[in-house]
C-alpha cells in the first residue's frame, strides 16, 4: 500500500464529498429560490393584506377607444394585483355615465373612479357618491371640479402644464410661429393646452395662432382645413396636435402642400410612435393610459389597507404620494431619443 | 461558514486545487441563500444581487426640514432594496462640483443631483454621463435634466408650478404679491416669483436671510407697512420663512389686513399654520420620493428583466420611461390638510374612512 495512492483515495472521497456538499447546498439554495419566486409569482397577493373592497371605474371613454382600451388594461392589471373587485364601465353618453354612477352607488360600491370629461353632468351624482361614503377618485379628466365635489385624489395629465411643457419643446426646436389644431368645440383641455403652449413660445420669443377644424368625424375636411392655413401662412413653421388621429391628419396637410413644418402631438399610437421613429413627428405628449387605470386602484387599495405594507416599499410611497391631491401621470415625451424602447413599456399585459 | 472553509483549507496539499474549484459556487451558493432570505423583506426578489452604489449631490442643507425629508427617503429606499446611498451636500456650486467629479473617480454608479444653478452644474453633469454613469436629476432644475442628456427627472417643474400658485392666489383676490427669496443663487425661487407674477399682475421682491426668524418678520412687516397695496405673500423652503412670515402677517391680521400667503414646501409646522387658518395652501413637491424614487428606480430599471414581472415596479418603470416623473405641484390646503398628515405615517391606514 502505497502512500500516494492512500492519499489519492482519501482526496478521491473528500473530493467527492465536498462536490456533494457543494451541490446540495445550491440545490437548497435554488429550492429556496424558487419557493419564493412561486410566492412572489403566484400569491403576490397573498403576500398583501387582502381586502374586501369593490371598486367601480366609470369612464366617459366607450369601449374599444384605443386610448380607454389602455386604461381598462391597467384597473385590471391592479385588480389582479391587489384582489379586490372591480367593475369597470365606459360609455360616451353623458347620460349613460352618469346612469352607471348612479347604480353603483345603489349597489353599495366602496370606491368610485370616475373621468369627469363633463363635470356639470356628474355633479349631482358624484356628490351623491361623496355623500353615501364612498371613496371618490377622478381619472384623466375633471380635477379641479372633482375636487369640489368631494373627490380625494386625481389621476391624470393636466392639460396646461402639458401645453407649457410642449410649447417649450417646440420653442427649443427652433419653431418660432406655431399652429395649434384644437378638434373638439367646448372641450375646455384643449383650449387650455393651445393657451399655455402658446404662452411658452411667446416666453421664448415667438408667436402662435389656434385652427379650430371639424375633428375626426370627417377626415378629409378636416385634413382641408390644416392645409389651407399653412398655405395661407407660409411662415408657420411648428404645428402641435391635440391627439393621435389629428397628428396623422396633420401630417399628410404638411405633405400636402409641401410646407415646411415641425410637427408634435399629444397622445401616442403605434403610426404616431412610427412617426417619431423615421423622424417624421418631433415629439408626442404622453399621459400614460395605462396609469390612469392601474394606479388609482392601487391607491384604493393602499388608502384602504389597515395594517403596515410591510412588503413592498413601493406602495407605501405611493400610499404617501397620493395625499396632496393628485399623482401626474403625464406629460412624458417620446421622441427619438427613447422611442425605440417605448412601445415595449406599454404595459406588462403585452408581454 | 467561513471558517470552516479554512480548516478545510490545512488538509493535505493535493486537496487545495479541490477547494479552490469549489469555492466560487459555494460562495455563489451562500449569496444565493442570503440573497433569497433578503427578498421576503423586498418582494422584488432584487436583494441579495450586486448592490448599486448611489450618491446624492445636492444644494439644500441637513438643517432644512424639506432636505432632512428628501435623505430619509433616500435611506427608506436604500434600505429597501439594499443599495448603499452616499449623502453629499454644499450650497456652494463650486464645491458641487468638486463632489461630483470625486464621486465618478471613485466609480459610483447612479449620482442623483439637484440643479439649483443650472448653468454651474451643466458642464459636469454632461462628463458624468459621458463617462457611463447614471444621473438623476431631482428637486431643482428637473426641466434641465433632458436637456442635459440626464437619464430621468424626479420632481416639480418650477415655471408649472409658479404658474400655478399665481392662479390660486389670483384666485384668492390677490393682485400684488410680495415674493420673499432667501438664499445663495436659486435660480428655481426666482423663477417661482416671475411666473407667479406673470398669473397675478405684480409683484414686490424681498430678499432675506434664512435662519433669523426675528429679522425676517421685521423686515416683512416694514414692506407691508410701506407699501399698503400688497395683499399676498409667497414664501418658499417650508416653515424656515413661512414661519416667521405668517407671523409678521399675524399682526396685520389682528389690524383687520387680510393677506393670503401661500408657502412652497410642506412640514409639521406649515401643515399646523394651514390648519390655524394662517396659511392659505401649501405647494408640495413630495421631497421624501424625491429621495425614495430615484433609489428605488435605479434598482428596479437595473434589473428590469425581473422586476417587470412585479406589476407596480412595472408601472414605476412605465412611468419614468417619457423622462421622469412629475412630484408637483400638488396642494395642501385645509381641505385635505389631514390626510397628508395620516399618510406621513405609514402605519395608519383608511384615513378617509376616518373622523374627517
Amino acid at each position: 500500500m502505497n502512500i500516494a495512492a492512500a492519499a489519492r483515495s482519501i482526496a478521491g472521497h473528500w473530493r467527492g464529498l465536498l462536490f456533494l456538499v457543494v451541490v446540495a447546498l445550491t440545490m437548497f439554495a435554488a429550492y429556496l429560490c424558487r419557493v419564493d419566486e412561486i410566492v412572489r409569482t403566484q400569491g403576490q397577493t397573498a403576500a398583501l393584506p387582502q381586502l374586501d373592497l369593490r371598486i367601480a371605474m366609470i369612464t366617459h371613454g366607450g369601449i374599444g377607444d384605443p386610448f380607454w382600451d389602455q386604461v381598462a388594461a391597467g384597473a385590471l392589471a391592479a385588480q389582479r394585483e391587489f384582489g379586490v373587485e372591480l367593475r369597470y364601465d365606459g360609455d360616451g353618453d353623458i347620460n349613460a355615465q352618469v346612469r352607471l354612477v348612479d347604480n353603483a352607488i345603489a349597489q353599495g360600491y366602496d370606491v368610485l373612479i370616475v373621468s369627469l370629461a363633463d363635470p356639470d353632468a356628474l355633479e349631482n351624482s358624484v356628490r351623491a357618491a361623496v355623500e353615501a361614503g364612498l371613496l371618490v377618485l377622478t381619472i384623466n379628466s375633471g380635477e379641479e371640479r372633482g375636487r369640489a365635489f368631494g373627490a380625494i385624489t386625481h389621476f391624470g395629465q393636466p392639460d396646461k402644464v402639458a401645453g407649457l411643457a410642449a410649447g417649450e419643446r417646440l420653442a427649443a426646436a427652433g419653431v418660432t410661429r406655431m399652429l395649434c389644431i384644437i378638434h373638439e368645440d367646448g372641450n375646455v383641455g384643449l383650449v387650455h393646452r393651445c393657451d399655455e403652449a402658446g404662452l411658452s413660445m411667446e416666453l421664448a420669443g415667438g408667436q402662435y395662432q389656434t385652427l379650430s377644424v371639424t375633428g375626426t368625424a370627417n377626415i378629409r375636411e378636416t385634413t382641408n382645413e390644416i392645409g389651407a392655413v399653412l398655405l395661407a401662412n407660409p411662415d408657420i413653421d411648428g404645428v402641435l396636435a391635440l391627439n393621435s388621429e389629428i397628428a396623422e391628419l396633420a401630417q399628410r396637410a404638411i405633405i400636402e402642400v409641401n410646407a415646411n413644418a415641425l410637427l408634435a402631438t399629444f397622445d401616442i399610437s403605434p403610426s404616431v410612435l412610427q412617426d417619431i421613429e423615421r423622424g417624421a413627428m418631433l415629439f408626442a405628449v404622453d399621459q400614460q393610459a395605462y396609469l390612469q387605470g392601474f394606479l388609482p386602484i392601487a391607491f384604493a387599495y393602499v388608502a384602504s389597507v389597515e395594517e403596515e405594507l410591510e412588503t413592498s416599499s413601493l406602495l407605501r410611497a405611493l400610499k404617501r404620494w397620493s395625499a396632496s391631491g393628485r399623482l401626474l401621470t403625464g406629460p412624458g415625451f417620446v421622441d427619438a431619443s427613447n422611442v425605440r424602447r417605448y412601445p415595449d413599456i406599454r404595459g406588462p399585459e403585452e408581454e | 461558514m467561513t471558517q470552516r472553509l479554512s480548516a478545510q483549507a490545512a488538509v493535505p496539499d493535493p486537496l487545495r486545487p479541490v477547494v479552490l474549484r469549489l469555492l466560487p459556487p459555494l460562495i455563489a451558493a451562500v449569496v444565493l441563500c442570503a440573497g433569497c432570505s433578503e427578498a421576503v423583506f423586498e418582494r422584488l426578489g432584487l436583494a441579495g444581487l450586486q448592490p448599486l452604489t448611489i450618491a446624492f449631490v445636492v444644494h439644500g442643507s441637513d438643517n432644512d426640514p424639506v432636505w432632512q425629508e428628501v435623505r430619509a427617503g433616500a435611506e427608506a429606499a436604500a434600505q429597501a432594496f439594499d443599495t448603499s446611498v452616499f449623502w453629499q451636500a454644499s450650497a456652494d456650486t463650486g464645491e458641487r462640483v468638486r463632489m461630483i467629479e470625486d464621486a465618478l473617480e471613485q466609480g459610483f454608479d447612479v449620482l442623483v443631483v439637484s440643479l439649483s444653478d443650472h448653468l454651474g452644474m451643466e458642464r459636469i453633469v454632461r462628463e458624468a454621463i459621458v463617462e457611463g454613469a447614471i444621473v438623476y436629476v431631482i428637486n431643482a432644475g428637473v426641466q434641465y435634466a433632458t436637456a442635459f442628456g440626464a437619464h430621468a427627472f424626479f420632481g416639480m417643474v418650477e415655471m408649472v408650478a409658479g404658474l400655478a400658485a399665481g392662479e390660486r392666489l389670483a384666485e384668492a383676490g390677490v393682485t400684488r404679491m410680495l415674493c420673499v427669496i432667501h438664499g445663495p443663487t436659486n435660480e428655481a425661487l426666482e423663477t417661482r416669483c416671475e411666473q407667479a407674477e406673470f398669473r397675478i399682475g405684480e409683484m414686490v421682491r424681498l430678499e432675506v436671510e434664512p435662519g433669523r426668524d426675528a429679522e425676517i418678520e421685521a423686515e416683512i412687516t416694514q414692506i407691508l407697512r410701506d407699501d399698503t397695496a400688497i395683499d399676498g405673500v409667497l414664501t418658499h423652503d417650508g416653515s424656515v420663512i413661512a414661519s416667521p412670515a405668517a407671523a409678521a402677517l399675524a399682526i396685520f391680521a389682528a389690524e383687520g389686513r387680510e393677506i393670503a400667503h401661500a408657502a412652497f414646501g410642506v412640514d409639521e409646522q406649515v401643515l399646523q399654520e394651514i390648519e390655524a387658518g394662517r396659511i392659505l395652501f401649501a405647494v408640495d413637491q413630495q421631497p421624501w420620493l424625491q429621495g425614495y424614487l430615484p433609489v428605488a428606480y435605479a434598482q428596479v430599471k437595473r434589473y428590469s428583466a425581473r422586476s417587470r414581472g412585479d406589476a407596480v415596479a412595472s408601472v414605476l418603470l412605465q412611468w419614468a420611461e417619457g423622462g421622469g416623473i412629475l412630484l408637483g405641484p400638488g396642494f395642501v390646503d385645509r381641505a385635505n390638510v389631514d390626510q397628508v398628515r395620516a399618510s406621513g405615517a405609514v402605519a395608519e391606514g383608511g384615513w378617509w374612512r376616518g373622523e374627517s
